[in-house]
């Protein structure tokens, strides 16, 4: 307090002088600072401010602040409005996406409460660490596996067909009507683990009493389950139930829909990513898919503030 | 008391009735065991594939749970392919060089950070958010990329790579629960701030650092997309992208093989360029077993950190 008031009262070359030699004093400070933010300014702040060509005519040569503005400036959105491929894309994103959210959000919550409910700690742990397991392997290991399980001959058809449920090879990868539940199942299958861990931890902070109070009161696992132990998890839920809910325009996984995707399911398999990376880096159409881009990120922005708004109303426990 | 030791039956009905396992205990144990099967399953079945005999495979089919015929072929081939080896040689000195590149970049900004008394603080951390919650999206970040000059380079699976907000909020957490008085006594004893990082924070702190180096390891080892948009030289090449462009052939095979306006010439050129079943496996069974090795354990730290994030965020 005393200090700042010295500051004040001092005149201005002074204060400046003391300003320097504080700067001074913490120079290694900047050092460590330096590497991150260099980073941020070229990697991330110089692209965000590159989204400026959603609203220009990209030239290659001419770069991203050279090129002229489109004229007019929403050009590019008003094509995104009349472009009869960007239809289905959407159409699967919000799908799969949405899917994801309804069969995958409550899965890592369950599997939290019911290995929460194992008395044997060995066999929790050791059902802990398996579940881990997918979500360190990469999406085309995934993919690879997964388009060889679901060939032809491979492990599922074989074990439909001598189980007698099937006739024919069913073609999974080859019908597009498919397509939608393999990517939300596989994500699912990645996921569930991983995502457990948060509630896990949100589990171990429930104090022990509340359950053996509840246990003399006779209670049963059940109603344990409910009133104690959900209750409890509710704040954690709620929060990523927030994050969650922007998830609904890129929740579909680009690396599924590009690897597994091939001209058969195309129709079910084509999401908002894969159309971006298409139309941008493969025809070079660098302004529209910024554009789309972008849009998709406005999009997905305004849903969590409104989840957020919504949560707020409910139960006055929203995230900000 | 003869009776109980003789009789251990007895022991467990001696325990209080909210002790003792019910049908609740089982149906859940079953079920868990099952999800366990759902993720082990196929994965096992791959590793089978990769010790069978590949013409055994061709023939007869698929083997569930066990080679029909034992074989380590693929090993051999696999081991035994340049392209393979270059692949595995980038991924591992990618994902050594990214881990220790990240590390050092987000902790020592964290640990700047951690400091009350650092200039533009706030600023600092201002900017970190705006870069955890937007980013310029694919293109922009391609355009950038090509701008730096880093396309084509191995830098551009480092450079882009190597820092995290909320590896930095992981580490932030951690340092803040250091007492003060640790660097203080540091610092006056002689040494400066870099000093006191490198000799004792890191050894001090090595749990968390253990923790995000298993996540950027893990994302090193497995990012294919950059390789994939970033790079075109052959000689860049790494294992996980290896795999992408091994079923992307294979996707193409198959549609292929389902058109009937495909020349039997196209065909053979499409079915040329995809490797056998066994030896797609054991490309895999080579990539994944280091995770597997590492990461059980790990487990203990990474559990820590992911509670810290999401804290935090």
């Amino acid at each position: 307090m005393t200090t700042t008031a010295k500051v004040i009262n001092r005149p201005k070359g002074q204060r400046w002088k003391l300003f320097c030699r504080q700067l001074w004093r913490q120079r290694y400070l900047f050092l460590f600072v330096l590497p991150a933010v260099l980073y941020m300014i070229f990697i991330k702040f110089i692209p965000i401010a590159g989204l400026q060509i959603a609203f220009k005519e990209y030239k290659f040569k001419k770069g991203v602040w050279g090129s002229p503005w489109a004229d007019p400036w929403f050009k590019w959105f008003k094509q995104l409005f009349r472009d009869v491929t960007l239809f289905p894309a959407i159409i699967n994103t919000v799908s799969i996406s949405f899917l994801k959210i309804i069969i995958g959000f409550p899965l890592p919550i369950v599997f939290a409460i019911l290995l929460n409910e194992v008395r044997s700690t060995k066999y929790k742990r050791v059902i802990q660490t398996i579940s881990y397991f997918p979500h360190f392997i990469a999406y085309s290991v995934v993919a690879l596996i997964l388009s060889n399980i679901l060939s032809r001959n491979g492990l599922v058809n074989t074990v439909l067909m001598q189980l007698g449920l099937l006739d024919t090879p069913y073609i999974f990868l080859g019908e597009a009507k498919a397509f939608w539940w393999i990517a939300v199942f596989t994500d699912v299958w990645k996921a569930t683990g991983w995502n457990s861990i948060i509630y896990f931890s949100a589990l171990t902070a429930i104090p022990l009493e509340q359950y053996e109070a509840a246990t003399i009161d006779g209670a049963n696992r059940w109603q344990k389950i409910c009133y104690i132990t959900l209750p409890c998890l509710k704040p954690t839920i709620l929060m990523l139930f927030i994050m969650k809910i922007g998830s609904l325009v890129n929740g579909a996984s680009f690396d599924l829909s590009y690897l597994l995707g091939n001209t058969l399911n195309v129709s079910r398999s084509e999401i908002l990513s894969t159309y971006i990376l298409d139309i941008g880096v493969s025809m070079g159409r660098f302004s529209y898919a910024t554009a789309l881009g972008l849009v998709e990120s406005v999009t997905m922005l305004l849903l969590v503030l409104l989840a957020n708004f919504i949560v707020n109303k409910a139960s006055g426990e929203g995230l900000f | 008391m003869d009776t109980t030791v003789k009789n251990p039956k007895k022991i467990k009905n001696s325990l209080p009735k909210w002790e003792r396992n019910n049908w609740f205990d089982y149906i859940n144990i079953i079920l868990l065991a099952a999800f366990a099967a759902l993720i082990l399953i196929p994965f096992w079945h791959c590793i089978v594939l990769a010790f069978s005999d590949g013409g055994d495979v061709s023939w007869n089919g698929i083997t569930f749970f066990w080679p029909r015929i034992f074989s380590l072929d693929s090993f051999k081939k696999v081991f035994a392919d340049d392209e393979f080896l270059l692949a595995a040689r980038n991924s591992v000195i990618r994902t050594v060089c990214g881990c220790v590149m990240s590390s050092l970049v987000t902790s020592g900004f964290a640990f700047a950070l951690s400091h009350k008394e650092l200039k533009f603080r706030k600023i600092f951390t201002g900017m970190g958010l705006v870069c955890m919650y937007f980013s310029g999206g694919l293109i922009p970040t391609f355009l950038q990329i090509r701008e730096l000059g880093i396309y084509d380079t191995f830098w551009a699976y480092l450079i882009p790579m190597c820092f995290s907000m909320f590896n930095c909020m992981v580490f932030l957490t951690y340092f803040r629960g250091i007492p003060n008085d640790l660097e203080e006594s540091a610092v006056i004893g002689g040494p400066n701030e870099l000093i006191y990082y490198f000799r004792i924070l890191i050894p001090v702190a090595m749990p968390v650092f253990a923790c995000v180096a298993l996540f950027d390891a893990v994302s090193q080892w497995n990012a294919y997309f950059d390789c994939m948009i970033y790079t075109k030289n052959e000689n860049l090449v790494v294992l996980s992208y290896k795999f992408a462009k091994m079923l992307l052939a294979q996707q193409y095979l198959d549609t292929a093989a389902m058109d009937p306006n495909m020349s039997p010439e196209e065909l053979l050129m499409a079915r040329s360029s995809v490797s056998s079943l066994t030896l797609q496996m054991a490309n895999m069974v080579v990539t994944v077993v280091p995770i597997l090795c590492v990461y059980p354990f790990l487990q203990k730290y990474f559990v820590k950190g992911i509670m810290v994030g999401s804290l935090k965020g």
